[in-house]
């Protein structure tokens, strides 16, 4: 097998690697939370410093 | 470097992502989108316009994205949210408009991901050649790992992620530079021939003014994305520095770049091959006849195409998530991971989707195809921009001067906001011009998406928590 060809299976194999493990801690962090608690982000929790001192404008 | 995350996070505590981006990433993000646009694809507004219709192009373009950026940091700085322009729609018009415009956003990024990976394929192939290899390098397991790859960085939190981008992003603008300093660019008639600005009138505006017009459309390309740091606004530690700051060293430093892009390619390749090049940078720096310029300009290229998937990765899953928190998709995609505080779902189901688009040109054999993706990612962005003039009219109807803190102040109101509709006017026309098809196939699909929101999907809409910034009572309310 030529490098070139030694190069693909490698990326091949990298990039099942790496979206199993990502499955796998999305899989994982779905259990091991509570739904509401994931999906109930706060948009914007807070007024940033510079603004609480900033001019009204 | 290591994100700041605090460790996961307790039940009781509400999450939310994570604040750690300052001006420097936010200028990472929006010029690293771009940058990719100068070494490949401007140069399509040479084969329309001719070397004069392309300079113009850049410029009056650039006038465009100027105005889109100052629009852009007032409202941001002023409703910092995830989904940027979405969040936007979201408090000035209403749901309809802000699904529109959320799916405008994850449909442009996720397009011109795929795009960024089938190049970026199609580079390492080339480099292969270059090497030596006599067998030719699929093109399908570099595209995925690089999209799988950057999606990981993303998913791992969004500190590191544009830390990279800004490394990668200011080599490939200093490429740029190296190669304006490596053919002595400030002394024009040492190196170049100039074939493509002087000699013939036929060599600038050989298509007269219809061909500027045409040009508009692919002069997109030098800064298409830039406004994607909206996106980023919540994660800023300051949104309101953050993003006025950001964005304005970005543009300013694209216009630099689409300049000096021009000037060199201009300088070097007769108009003639410069129109239909692939690389067009990457060309000048073989001409120019330095190894140096030539390797320099090479890894440029490759560094800006990976900081426009690496971008384009970020902003798409902050589209699409926002959309899912605020119930305008599936709740399931509006979750924050409790350790990274990213969008994490939104970053994976992403993945095959960009994938998809990346290697179906390969896999179908049509590369008209991949000019399909991009036109369909250069469309949405324009529909993105064109909702972006009644909606900074309506902000600041609702919340006048003076009625709440902005981080930044649009000078010269209303004229920035009727330059951004009058030339993204012309920019659809110049489309419908040469892609009128796609055009309309692109109408009716964001139609189509509408009735089915309308129908089947506002129902479960969060209609009572719209206002989520820290704004009080519209005017008039």
């Amino acid at each position: 097998m030529s490098v070139w060809g030694a190069l693909e299976i490698a990326a091949w194999v990298l990039s099942a690697g790496i979206a199993l493990w990502m499955v796998a801690d999305l899989v994982r962090v779905g259990r091991e939370y509570d739904e509401d608690f994931l999906t109930t982000a706060v948009e914007i929790d807070h007024v940033p410093a510079d603004d609480e001192e900033g001019r009204v404008r | 470097m290591q994100d700041a995350a605090p460790g996961p996070a307790r039940q009781e505590e509400h999450l939310s992502l994570l604040k750690v981006l300052s001006p420097v990433h936010i200028w990472a993000l929006g010029v690293g989108i771009v940058l990719v646009g100068e070494f490949m694809g401007w140069n399509f507004t040479v084969e329309k316009g001719g070397m004069y219709g392309s300079l113009i192009a850049a410029w009056v373009v650039g006038l465009l994205y100027t105005s889109l950026v100052m629009i852009n940091s007032e409202i941001t700085s002023t409703i910092p949210a995830a989904g940027g322009q979405y969040a936007q729609a979201k408090h000035t018009i209403g749901p309809l408009m802000a699904f529109n415009v959320g799916l405008y956003l994850t449909m442009a990024y996720t397009m011109l991901e795929a795009a960024n990976a089938n190049v970026l394929s199609y580079l390492l192939t080339e480099l292969s050649g270059l090497l030596g290899s006599s067998e030719g390098l699929s093109a399908y397991p570099f595209a995925t790992l690089a999209i799988v790859a950057l999606a990981f960085l993303n998913y791992r939190g969004v500190f590191t992620s544009l830390s990279l981008n800004f490394f990668i992003t200011a080599f490939a603008f200093l490429t740029i530079i190296a190669l304006f300093v490596g053919i002595r660019g400030w002394n024009p008639g040492a190196n170049m021939f100039l074939g493509g600005l002087t000699g013939e009138v036929a060599n600038g505006l050989p298509y007269g003014w219809i061909g500027v017009i045409a040009a508009l459309q692919f002069g997109m390309w030098y800064y298409l994305g830039i406004e994607g740091t909206a996106q980023a606004a919540e994660e800023c530690r300051s949104a309101s520095r953050s993003i006025p700051l950001g964005s304005m060293a970005g543009i300013v430093t694209l216009i630099i770049a689409a300049t000096l892009t021009w000037y060199v390619a201009a300088g070097l390749l007769p108009w003639q091959y410069l129109g239909t090049a692939i690389t067009p940078l990457f060309d000048v720096a073989r001409v120019a006849g330095s190894g140096v310029l030539v390797v320099l300009l090479l890894l440029g290229t490759l560094c800006a195409t990976l900081a426009s998937a690496n971008g384009c990765i970020n902003d798409a899953s902050r589209a699409w998530f926002s959309m899912g928190r605020d119930r305008y998709l599936p709740a399931w995609f509006g979750a924050v991971h409790p350790r990274y505080r990213t969008p994490f779902r939104s970053i994976v189901f992403l993945i095959p989707v960009a994938i998809a688009f990346a290697i179906l040109p390969v896999l179908l054999n049509n590369p008209t195809l991949l000019s399909t993706v991009i036109t369909f990612s250069i469309l949405s962005g324009l529909l993105g921009y064109s909702f972006m003039v009644p909606n900074f009219f309506r902000f600041r109807r609702l919340w006048p001067l003076g009625s709440v803190r902005r981080g930044y102040v649009l000078p010269f109101h209303p004229l920035p906001a009727f330059a951004l509709a009058l030339l993204s006017a012309l920019v659809f026309f110049a489309t419908f011009l040469g892609y009128g098809t796609v055009l309309l196939s692109i109408l009716a699909f964001y139609f189509l998406a509408s009735i089915w929101f309308v129908v089947r999907r506002y129902k479960y809409v969060k209609r009572g928590a719209q206002f989520t910034a820290p704004l009080p009572r519209p005017k008039g309310y």
